[in-house]
């Protein structure tokens, strides 16, 4: 459905996105995650024909975006980021004026205008101003507009930025709801909402995608690998730290406070370390407080991920 | 295209701005209107006890001529501020990046916002009409004259509305972009004052002048090279808004 090619894009000197490439399939929820200026918002302004890109090609239903904007801009649905709307018209006049400029023919319009508004729960407010209306009555209507021409693909940028939890609740349950009759393309640091929705993952940083799977194969990736951390009283934390490091399959270890640890195991060997250490810890005659182990998460990945993009980047800046 | 334009005047008639400063001009213009027939009928009274008077004594140079000068001084002043919002304010509020996303080329969604601004040129031009419906009850009007001045009204309103949609294209800020269109039509105007200083070029700074070809057409002289004149400036500035639209996306 849609196709990205070793896309590029440079603004002068800077380069936002840097020879990406990724397939998605018609039905997906593609996550997009990296932290802020990271090139999430440059890649979905070239798929939405905003700007065309330096080098690279991306196509959406076999249509290059930058050869026919027009045809491709009639099948997507954007929503940017922050949620640009016209305050001063009701939720209603702006659904009928996104309809009337995205090209719903006139007979249909009306029609499209109310399934949009029962899709998006929005019928309370539908006769509102939107420069009265909530933050999360907001997001829908900006989420209306994008859906009111039955897109093929969603393009949403940051979608639940702002919202108070229940809000990001309902609007996720609107965007899972979304994703069964389009293809989904959402950006997003915020972890745990990519792993809940998405079917598939990518991970940009510096204009580079540093990963592309499903939430479930990333995780696993770092499984067993085991990080436990632990907190304990009785001892000197030199002398604990020491012992902690005698423990067989312990690869690194960090002291987070006094008496406090985060230990991690080495790949593939976490198993069956966490009763180790607290055993011998007992042993020792000294006081557990606490021993948690966690799996790894896409937080751990993300974060490993960027930190190793920019480590890279800083030695390639000394060696130059 | 006319989805934007149906939103444009919508924007314009459901904000209290522009019903302010139509009623402000009709104010103002209703005022020197009086006060120009005042005058008139004046005249016509020494016209009446003269044997030669009556001939210099015509309702077109009295009246006419000078009312749709005025109409020109107030749209140069009223028109900054009712073109400053329309592409300025979109940038502001991030909504043009959405209206980018949309199947529509840039060259709809300027048209679409010139026809709005000019809507509002539109609606002035049919209320003024009263004045000349007034005027020919108590005096015999040459309405070819008035349609001639009508037609000069509004290529002024398209020639300064390209150029305010122009100046709200090059900014984010609406202040800017009223205070640029300002400079720009008062220098289109005030070019003649620079004309007179210099010899022999007179005719040519005259020419150059955007109020001068309203008066022509005020007096009755429709000439292409009138016309040509505010056509070629209002597809010159709707060209630059749209490229101005291409290179701003391109480099943003």
């Amino acid at each position: 459905m849609i196709c990205v090619k070793n896309l590029t894009k440079a603004f002068g000197n800077k380069i936002a996105v840097k020879d990406l490439s990724f397939n998605l399939d018609s039905g997906e929820i593609l996550g997009f995650l990296g932290p802020n200026g990271a090139g999430k918002t440059t890649t979905m302004r070239i798929l939405t024909g905003f700007f065309p890109p330096t080098s690279g090609t991306a196509t959406i239903d076999g249509i290059d975006v930058s050869e026919s904007p027009l045809q491709v801009q009639s099948m997507v649905g954007y929503l940017p980021e922050h949620v640009p709307l016209y305050h001063d018209m009701t939720v209603r006049e702006f659904l009928n004026f996104a309809a009337a400029a995205k090209r719903v023919p006139s007979a249909r319009r009306k029609a499209s205008i109310s399934d949009t508004v029962e899709r998006c729960n929005l019928a309370s407010v539908a006769d509102q101003l939107i420069g009265t209306l909530s933050r999360g009555y907001r997001q829908r209507v900006g989420l209306g507009q994008a859906i009111i021409n039955n897109p093929k693909v969603l393009i949403l940028d940051e979608p639940t930025v702002g919202l108070d939890p229940t809000q990001v609740r309902d609007i996720r349950a609107l965007l899972r709801d979304l994703g069964k009759n389009s293809t989904v393309i959402l950006s997003s640091h915020i972890l745990s909402e990519v792993q809940q929705m998405c079917s598939r993952v990518v991970i940009i940083a510096g204009g580079e995608m540093q990963a592309m799977d499903t939430p479930a194969n990333l995780t696993s990736a770092m499984q067993g690998e085991a990080r436990i951390s632990l907190r304990v009283t009785g001892a000197e934390d030199t002398l604990l730290e020491e012992h902690l490091k005698a423990i067989e399959a312990v690869s690194s270890e960090e002291r987070l406070e006094r008496g406090a640890f985060m230990i991690v195991s080495e790949p593939g060997l976490g198993e069956g370390l966490a009763p180790r250490i607290a055993s011998s810890v007992i042993g020792e005659g000294w006081d557990l407080h606490e021993l948690k182990a966690n799996t790894a998460n896409l937080e751990d990945i993300f974060i490993d991920l960027i930190e190793a993009e920019k480590g890279g980047a800083s030695v390639s800046h000394s060696a130059a | 295209m006319l989805a934007i334009l149906r939103r444009e005047i919508g924007a314009y008639f459901n904000s209290a701005l522009a019903w302010m400063l139509i009623s402000a001009f009709m104010l103002i213009l209703g005022l020197i209107f009086v006060s120009l027939l005042g005058i008139y009928s004046e005249y016509s009274l020494v016209a009446a006890s003269s044997p030669f008077g009556a001939q210099q004594l015509n309702p077109t140079d009295r009246v006419i001529v000078p009312t749709f000068q005025w109409i020109g001084y107030l749209l140069l002043f009223i028109l900054p501020v009712l073109t400053m919002r329309l592409i300025a304010e979109e940038r502001r509020q991030g909504t043009l990046e959405m209206l980018f996303s949309y199947p529509l080329t840039d060259t709809e969604i300027v048209l679409g916002k010139f026809f709005g601004g000019l809507s509002v040129v539109g609606v002035l031009m049919g209320l003024t009409l009263g004045f000349f419906v007034a005027l020919s009850r108590l005096a015999d009007i040459e309405w070819k004259i008035v349609a001639s001045g009508y037609l000069g009204v509004f290529l002024l309103g398209c020639a300064f509305v390209s150029f305010g949609l122009w100046a709200s294209s090059l900014t984010s800020s609406q202040m800017i972009s009223a205070a640029l269109t300002y400079c720009g039509l008062l220098s289109s105007w005030l070019v003649v004052i620079v004309g007179e200083r210099l010899k022999g070029l007179k005719d040519i700074f005259g020419d150059l002048s955007s109020m001068g070809h309203l008066e022509e057409m005020a007096r009755g002289t429709v000439s292409t090279h009138h016309v040509v004149y505010y056509v070629a400036w209002t597809c010159l500035f709707l060209f630059l808004t749209v490229r101005t639209l291409e290179s701003q996306k391109w480099s943003s």
